[in-house]
């Protein structure tokens, strides 16, 4: 199996999983009053799974090849980003259809963020020695989400961008919290290698 | 020479399982996705002896938090617990006894949320005796003790709280010995939350509701935002509500169990009397 294919692939499984139970739920007029929390359930599965692109079961062995370490996540990283761009667009497309899509903008706005605050928290895990992140990061995503969206509705102070109307606020704080996790995804995602070429130099001057 | 040694020292399985299940109940114990949810239940405790409110007009509302922070924090907490075996397995290997045995230790594990659940519903009863819930006006009805029948109340309490609080772990074991591939976990999480939300979000509450794990009894009644009121779900008999979640509860430990094969023949007669027992409970919850 391919890097791209190991690291994609539970956000492969997650994407089809839960565009199917958007579907499900949207098939039921009984269920159609739930359709904006399965959304919101939605966007934190999708976001959740990014952290599983990070993972590298085998990183003893890959670390030491010459290639780097964004270099070696690329091509995960960029099929897990196509495959949740269309499983997000196929979400919004099937809500549209029950009349139950929030503000595009703004949903999108907010997956993105946590898909970045997935990725920062997986790259951190990984960089503290953690070769699989994304099997703690996701789940934990996923039930913290869910605790501020209860949490929202019981102390009646809206956080995420849909469900309330959007203030200037609450935009800066997502935009700050979006800001805050690319610079930890940077830092926590430096090549500690620099070390495949210093290993590799120190090889040649061996030979 | 090593047979002999075998026959010559007799293995206590009794003793063995419960060692087993005492080091899993602290493994359980100190995972930081128990102890945070613990540490925010307690804090919530605080603010509500603080405030002196007791449950307002909702006094089960403490039941959804109790199943959330340890139902649904308790499914990530079991499943991690459990994979755990399986990422060492070559330590996990050199303990003498089976992955059955394991296995049943690790649902034995899952009675440490259990019983803080049931120290919780616990405290939702003092707070409520202390400072009693009613509706607004008072006319209107409350699900507590003197609007509606003890059995109900204390059955809802106990399904919608400590269950749930074993419910979700014991789920969370049996996904993970059936499904412990990567990305098992979230798609657990993600369909346990919205099965039930999708079966609980029929306005008005009706008998649909017995098809999740997690039976909503409870409908909120508001007037502008506010809960003035909440009565039991019309169609649904508590009582047997909670033998339906206790029988769910029942099956996810043989569902666990089966994966591997001792026992096999134990196993399914007593999950075959459970799936009747449960079936029986389902019928007669929605009379």
């Amino acid at each position: 199996m391919s890097t791209a294919a190991r690291s994609a692939g539970p956000v492969a499984l997650t994407t089809l999983f839960t565009t199917g139970l958007v579907v499900l739920a949207a098939a039921f007029q009984a269920t159609a009053g739930a359709l904006p929390f399965v959304e919101r359930v939605a966007g934190l599965a999708l976001a959740g799974s990014a952290a599983y692109l990070l993972d590298d079961a085998a990183v003893q062995m890959t670390a030491v090849v010459p290639q780097g370490l964004w270099r070696r996540r690329a091509p995960g990283v960029g099929a897990g980003v196509v495959l949740l761009a269309v499983a997000w667009l196929g979400v919004a497309l099937v809500l549209q259809w029950r009349d139950a899509r929030p503000p595009l903008a703004e949903s999108s706005g907010e997956l993105l963020v946590m898909v970045l605050v997935a990725v920062a928290a997986a790259a951190v895990s990984f960089r503290l020695g953690e070769p699989e992140p994304g099997a703690f990061v996701a789940p934990l995503l996923v039930v913290l989400g869910l605790g501020v969206t209860i949490g929202e509705s019981v102390v009646g102070f809206p956080i995420f961008l849909t469900g309330a109307e959007p203030t200037p606020a609450r935009f800066a704080g997502w935009g700050a919290a979006g800001v805050v996790a690319v610079m930890i995804i940077v830092f926590a995602g430096r090549d500690g290698a620099g070390e495949p070429e210093r290993v590799m130099r120190a090889a040649a001057g061996r030979v | 020479m090593s047979t002999a040694l075998a026959q010559a020292v007799p293995v206590d399985e009794r003793a063995t399982l419960l060692a087993l299940a005492r080091a899993d109940a602290r493994r359980y114990a100190r995972h930081p996705l128990f102890v945070v949810p613990c540490a925010i239940l307690v804090v919530a405790l605080v603010v509500g002896v603080a405030q002196q409110e007791g449950g307002g007009t909702n006094p089960l509302i403490g039941t959804m938090t109790i199943a959330f922070l340890l139902g649904v924090f308790g499914f990530v907490v079991a499943h991690r617990l459990t994979t755990s075996l399986l990422r060492t397995r070559e330590l996990a290997g050199t303990v003498p006894v089976g992955q059955q045995e394991r296995t049943l230790a690790l649902c034995l594990a899952c009675l440490v949320p259990a019983a803080v659940g049931l120290v919780l519903a616990g405290v939702i009863v003092i707070e409520n005796t202390l400072w009693p819930p009613d509706g607004v006006p008072s006319d209107l009805p409350v699900t507590w003790f003197g609007d509606y029948p003890a059995s109900d109340v204390i059955a809802t309490l106990l399904a919608a709280g400590p269950v749930a609080a074993l419910g979700g772990p014991l789920l969370g074991v049996a996904v993970a010995r059936w499904a412990p591939f990567r990305g098992s976990a979230l798609l657990g999480v993600v369909a346990l939350v919205v099965a039930t939300a999708m079966t609980g979000s029929d306005e008005p509450g009706g008998a649909e509701r017995m098809v999740s794990a997690w039976p909503i009894l409870v409908d909120e009644h508001t007037v502008d935002d506010n809960v003035v009121s909440t009565t039991f779900v019309t169609g649904i008999e508590p009582l047997w509500a909670l033998g339906w979640v206790l029988c769910l509860c029942g099956l996810a430990v043989v569902a666990a169990l089966l994966r591997d094969p001792g026992h096999r023949r134990q196993l399914l007669v007593a999950g075959g009397a459970l799936t009747v027992a449960a079936a029986v409970c389902f019928l007669l919850a929605r009379p």
